[in-house]
């Protein structure tokens, strides 16, 4: 049902190396909307979140945004997160 | 399971289909190619809705369940039509993250001051709440917000919006990415100005 691994060039240069910054935590955060994360994904991106105060904030503004969406839309939350 | 029980009569839930009107038109408008099909979509499901008023068990808001049966229409009238949508070039090139990079530092941290407040003031009724997510949805570029309204609202899988408009899987992603970060970006705004 969800497409296979998507190899994505803008973002795969990030992994490697660079440290994982606030902009790559809201790429997860939208991705997540669209497919479960891997792992490794989720471990990034909560390891990042726990220790950043800005991405706390963003994480919480992006979790109600989606909340009404949903409702908005009329439905309840589809893929979980 | 017994009887659901409705507390409204039919009619009076048929009479208050009008003041959903404005806001499925709306979201019709943001998917189909003219007004005249939003129109038609819309025509569609209170038709529909008529039909079916017996049926509805009031376990769901009125506009939760029109917002629905639109839903149905519009990808029906999608998938009825024959030829591709043709995205705005501009919406359609690769990604380029220079859309957001005034919101971050050169090493990707978020600026001071974009953030906005962390959720609504208390005073903002939920109503309103989900009026800003609206107007904020209108403001999206029209064929972002197209997109976006395939994905979550018509909950259309990657593939299909992919061949639909003739898109890479890569670019629908950059295109999701860019409307939820307006989104935020407009709604935050949104809380904080209450
Ligand atoms: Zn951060």
């Amino acid at each position: 049902m969800r497409p296979p691994d998507h190899h994505d060039d803008e973002h795969d240069d990030r992994n490697d190396g660079a440290r994982f910054s606030c902009r790559d935590s809201t790429w997860l955060v939208s991705e997540a909307r669209d497919r479960p994360l891997s792992a490794t994904e989720r471990a990034q991106l909560h390891r990042h979140i726990d220790s950043c105060p800005h991405c706390q904030v963003a994480s919480k503004q992006f979790e109600r945004l989606f909340a009404q969406i949903d409702d908005l839309l009329g439905h309840t939350r589809h893929n979980g997160g | 399971m017994p009887e659901t029980f409705t507390a409204e009569h039919p009619a009076d839930i048929v009479h208050s289909f009008a003041e959903h009107r404005r806001f499925l038109h709306n979201l019709a408008a943001m998917q189909l190619n003219s007004r005249d099909e939003a129109d038609d979509a819309v025509q569609d499901t209170f038709a529909a809705a008529i039909d079916g008023v017996a049926g509805f068990s009031g376990q769901v808001p009125v506009r939760a369940w029109l917002v629905g049966i639109l839903r149905n229409k519009i990808v029906d009238a999608i998938r009825r039509r024959a030829r591709y949508i043709r995205l705005d070039p501009a919406d359609a090139l690769p990604s380029d993250d220079a859309e957001f990079d005034d919101r971050f530092t050169a090493d990707g941290c978020w600026q001071p001051g974009v953030l906005h407040a962390a959720g609504p003031e208390s005073s903002m009724a939920y109503r309103q709440l989900l009026e800003l997510v609206d107007l904020c949805l209108q403001k999206l570029p029209a064929n972002t917000g197209r997109v976006f309204l395939m994905r979550e609202f018509l909950g259309l899988e990657f593939t299909e919006i992919a061949s639909q408009l003739e898109l890479a899987e890569g670019h629908l992603r950059v295109l999701l990415y860019r409307a939820r970060m307006r989104l935020r970006d407009c709604v935050s705004r949104g809380w904080e100005d209450a």
